[in-house]
């Protein structure tokens, strides 16, 4: 079940605007850029069925629809990295219904999801093909699965494809398979899967049956047009909608590019038509047209003594920089702010806007500007600018105007933060989100959705203390089709997370949290909170995390320690008997040598009481999206865990700004968690140091 | 009497000459500017003389030994791969870099645009001069286009509208050790883009009129020299002065 939510300030007209607003910003170039590569049927780039060692450019998402009689297949494939390409798919079977039962899931048919990866191991040179390798539909039911290793190589207009497959892409059998030669336990595919599916089973890689497969990709002299013409190595004897009859191996197909959009139609087995439509964009380059005030002039002349209207820093600062200012003080050559930034995302055309204001409303005989940024109550960078420098390069005084060469990013110095009382924020507040539930693969419906408004109030008690609740209305929904609410199998594990059809359908209003917390920076680079109270829809209880994070580091650690009780789904404010200790070592880093990567261990002991560590990997791109997967590994076994074997689960975390004509700061995040049990599940704790911190040292801002 | 007043006159020049913080020499033209001008008020007694291909435009600062220092570490690193080659081919392919980048006239490129309309109406294109001196390249749009780097001769051929690179190959003699595959093209704004010139990489990528088509070498997987040279040659001819 996957929670997308959105500011309430971000109206459903912003979101409904918003795909015509975001474009790519590829047609800027006046070369004529190549058709490049297509997509096939299930997914990712290839010809029709089959898969070729061609890859998307880096940060490609493709979002694909195909259709081929007796199967569906909805993908969205995203080029990672120029050597990595990765693609989801549901598949939805057609001939096949998704249960016997009628009671159980009515006449919805079978529907699959799959998990593919592709990796280049070789570029194309004059002598060598591209060569690829990759894994389709890897872990549980697996309808696809398959291992290929194929290679590609042009010659003017035609690309030329030869592969080799195992699994389903292989299933004709249509040579020996080359590791049987070598070794006998290559020469049968074992049946099923390891645990309880969602695994990854290595013990089947490259065995049973091989099949060569391969096609010409031709770009015809009108551009938009590609023509394809394909061998396959499957049989289609053992698919799932059972034994389909194949009059041909040979598939032939066009793909017809308009804009952002291909469009496939083919003719598949000799005796199927099939069709597509795909729409893609570029991660990278993704952008939005803003509407934003001018850049402040600065003067040939600065003669300014002092400040004469004291209204208007704050209010320049705010309409032209996005800071809202909560306090300034000024000594005999160092003007200082302190404030937080509401609007510009990128904090070096946010520093720009705050300095060219502050260059125009301070007295011309200040030598440095100093920017506090806090983020709630907790001061997190100080941006120290040389104003002579800064002016010269804002006003281009010179030939090589750098900017940014002419402030540094630091920890906030004492001297600064002593020289003027923390700003007072007591007092009451609140704000409202709204939120999209959606769950998709289900056996009433294959799409549920549940849509609301997170409403948030709360009041401030001190600069560190603050009392805060959430109250969940739900507007829309379709969860009254659920047939059933807690699931059948039988788990060793405590239910800590799968009595979710139980929470979600209780009434349309109830308390999503509420709980009193302190946050506050302890140390030099280090920050605590403790918090207590219903901490969210299923735990209550006490806890408390530190977390060590110098300003612009690419490693942060910390740690989390809770005692919560599973809340009730029965009323709003009682418990269940489970309690539990739950914390861990969190480490963030951001390795060198991926770049633009963050990786995520917890490690420690989850809610239902067992212990490992999740890791988190998250890619981000040039316009600020992040795509990321986690997966957690305890001392569960995939028995006790039941399907799915293991906690895993993938997200797209898209900024606000891309789709508001404004800057904006803020972030939705769409999750997809093929299934989720009782093991490797932490506490959604209601904030976490490392969001509260994010200034320090950005990863995704 | 006279002779007085020539030491007088030459006092003058003198000190005109020495209190002059800026020099630029635009098209053999000479101009001294006591406080430090912006570009348009460089470019405006040229500007609107000719139909100038402000693309093509370049300002280059003739006080700062960048450049030569780049020229001097790509000759070295030439020498050095020519001395630790058992391939007599590849020896004479990098005699004649050598031999192509020491003719090469150079001085140190400022990163910028330069173009006259622009620098009226855009603040930041329109940038106050460092004290310094400086050579100011104006032409019209040029209709040629030069082919250097692992090349038996240099040359300079016509430019070709609407055409894509591969097309200039025909006129390329490429030495042993070339990298047959792609070209860099330093495009006259400064710009270096890679395009395809081989049966399988061949893309529609066009060169400006002035452009350089640099012929690379082959990047083998091991030494990451020439991968080092390249990118010398690449950055160097960014700095040339085109004939």
């Amino acid at each position: 079940m996957t929670v997308f939510r959105i500011p309430f300030s971000l109206s459903l007209i912003t979101l409904a605007v918003a795909s015509c607003a975001v474009h790519a910003a590829e047609g800027s170039r006046w070369q004529q850029s190549p058709a490049g590569v297509s997509q096939m049927a299930h997914g990712g780039v290839g010809l029709i069925q089959t898969p070729t060692a061609r890859m998307a450019p880096a940060g490609n998402l493709s979002m694909n629809y195909t259709d081929n009689e007796e199967y569906r297949l909805w993908s969205v494939s995203i080029q990672l990295f120029d050597w990595m390409e990765s693609t989801v798919r549901y598949t939805d079977v057609r001939n096949r219904l998704y249960s016997d039962d009628p009671n159980f899931s009515g006449d919805q048919t079978y529907k699959d999801k799959g998990i593919d990866v592709k990796f280049r191991l070789l570029q194309e040179s004059t002598y060598l093909p591209q060569v690829s390798l990759g894994i389709r539909d890897f872990g549980g039911t697996g309808l696809f699965e398959s291992e290929f290793v194929t290679l590609s190589k042009k010659w003017q207009n035609f690309d030329f494809h030869l592969g080799i497959g195992w699994g389903y892409l292989g299933n004709s059998g249509n040579i020996t398979n080359p590791f049987c030669e070598l070794k006998d336990s290559f020469c049968q595919r074992p049946e099923g899967y390891n645990g309880r599916g969602g695994k990854i089973d290595y013990d089947q890689f490259f065995k049973g049956p091989a099949s060569l497969f391969g096609g010409i990709e031709y770009q015809t002299p009108w551009q938009p047009l590609r023509l394809k013409l394909e061998y396959e190595g499957n049989d289609y004897q053992q698919d799932f909608a059972g034994a389909l009859a194949q009059d041909s191996s040979w598939n032939f197909g066009a793909v017809y590019q308009w804009g952002n959009f291909d469009f496939d139609l083919n003719y598949q087995r000799g005796n199927t038509l099939g069709f597509g439509v795909h729409y893609k964009m570029n991660l990278h380059t993704v952008s939005q047209y803003k509407v934003k005030p001018a850049l402040r002039t600065i003067p040939e002349q600065i003669t300014r003594t002092e400040i004469t209207d004291r209204d208007a820093l704050p209010k320049a600062l705010l309409h032209e920089a996005g800071f809202a200012l909560q306090t300034a003080h000024m000594t005999d050559d160092e003007f200082v702010i302190y404030g937080q930034q509401l609007a510009y995302r990128d904090h070096d055309e946010a520093i720009e806007r705050i300095g060219r204001v502050l260059a125009t409303e301070v007295p011309a005989h200040i030598k440095r500007y100093r920017v506090v940024n806090y983020g709630g109550n907790l001061p997190l960078v100080e941006t120290v600018i040389e104003a002579e420098q800064f002016i010269a390069a804002t006003r281009y005084d010179s030939l090589q105007h750098e900017v940014k060469s002419t402030y540094i990013r630091q920890a906030p110095e004492q001297q600064t933060l002593d020289y003027s009382s923390a700003p007072s924020q007591t007092g009451f507040f609140a704000g409202s989100e709204l939120f999209w539930i959606q769950t998709f693969g289900n056996p009433e419906a294959f799409y549920m959705y549940q849509a609301g408004v997170f409403a948030n109030a709360g009041y401030r008690l001190t600069n560190n203390l603050v009392l805060n609740g959430t109250a969940k209305v739900t507007l829309l929904e379709n969860f009254d089709k659920f047939n059933y609410t807690v699931d059948a199998q039988q788990t060793p594990l405590p239910r800590v997370r799968t009595y979710m059809r139980e929470y979600v359908t209780g009434s349309t209003l109830s308390m999503e949290n509420l709980y009193l917390q302190w946050q506050d920076q302890v140390l030099p680079d280090v920050y605590a909170q403790a918090y207590g109270g219903y901490l969210e829809t299923m735990f209550g209880g006490v806890g408390g995390e530190v977390l060590y994070r110098p300003v612009d580091s690419n490693l942060a650690i910390g740690f989390d320690v809770n005692y919560v009780r599973q809340r009730s789904y029965e009323n709003e404010f009682d418990f269940f008997d489970y309690k539990t200790f739950t914390g861990h070592v969190n480490i963030y880093w951001k390795p060198e040598f991926l770049p633009d990567t963050q990786l995520t261990f917890n490690i420690g002991q989850f809610l239902a009481k067992d212990k490992g560590v999740n890791v988190d990997f998250a890619k981000r791109f040039d316009s600020g999206i992040v795509v990321g997967a986690y997966a957690a590994f305890t001392n569960v076994s995939s028995e006790e865990y039941g399907e799915g074997s293991f906690t895993k689960g993938f997200y797209l975390s898209i900024p606000f700004d891309l789709f508001s004509l404004r800057p904006s700061k803020g972030r939705g995040r769409l999750p997809w968690v093929p299934i989720a049990r009782d093991g490797g599940q932490p506490l959604n704790r209601p904030s976490t140091l490392i969001d509260a911190t994010e200034q320090r040292s950005p990863f995704y801002d | 009497m006279s002779k007085a007043m020539i030491a007088a006159a030459a006092l003058l020049l003198c000190c005109g000459v020495s209190h002059a913080e800026v020099n630029v020499d635009i098209n053999g033209q000479r101009y001294s500017y006591t406080d430090n001008p912006r570009l348009a008020e460089v470019l405006k007694p040229h500007a609107l003389q000719q139909n100038w291909y402000w693309s093509a435009a370049a300002l280059y600062r003739t006080d700062t030994q960048r450049a030569e220092k780049l020229r001097q570490q790509l000759l070295a690193l030439a020498t050095e791969l020519a001395q630790q080659s058992d391939d007599a081919q590849l020896r004479d392919s990098l005699a004649l870099l050598q031999a192509q980048v020491n003719q090469w006239q150079l001085a140190d490129r400022v990163n910028m645009r330069v173009d006259y309309d622009a620098a009226t109406v855009v603040p930041a294109l329109n940038p106050r001069f460092d004290t310094g001196s400086y050579r100011l390249v104006l032409q019209r749009r040029p209709n040629t286009v030069f082919v250097g780097g692992a090349v038996r001769r240099e040359v300079s051929v016509p430019h070709l509208g609407a055409s894509d690179v591969a097309a200039y190959t025909a006129s390329i003699k490429m030495t042993p050790g070339a990298d047959s595959e792609q070209l860099a093209i330093v495009q006259p704004d400064g710009r270096v883009i890679k395009a395809g010139i081989s049966y399988f990489n061949r893309s529609n990528t066009e060169a400006m009129p002035g452009a350089q088509l640099l012929v690379l070498f082959t990047e083998p997987m091991l030494d990451q020299r020439f991968s080092t040279l390249n990118t010398l040659l690449q950055q160097l001819a960014v700095h040339r002065i085109l004939p």
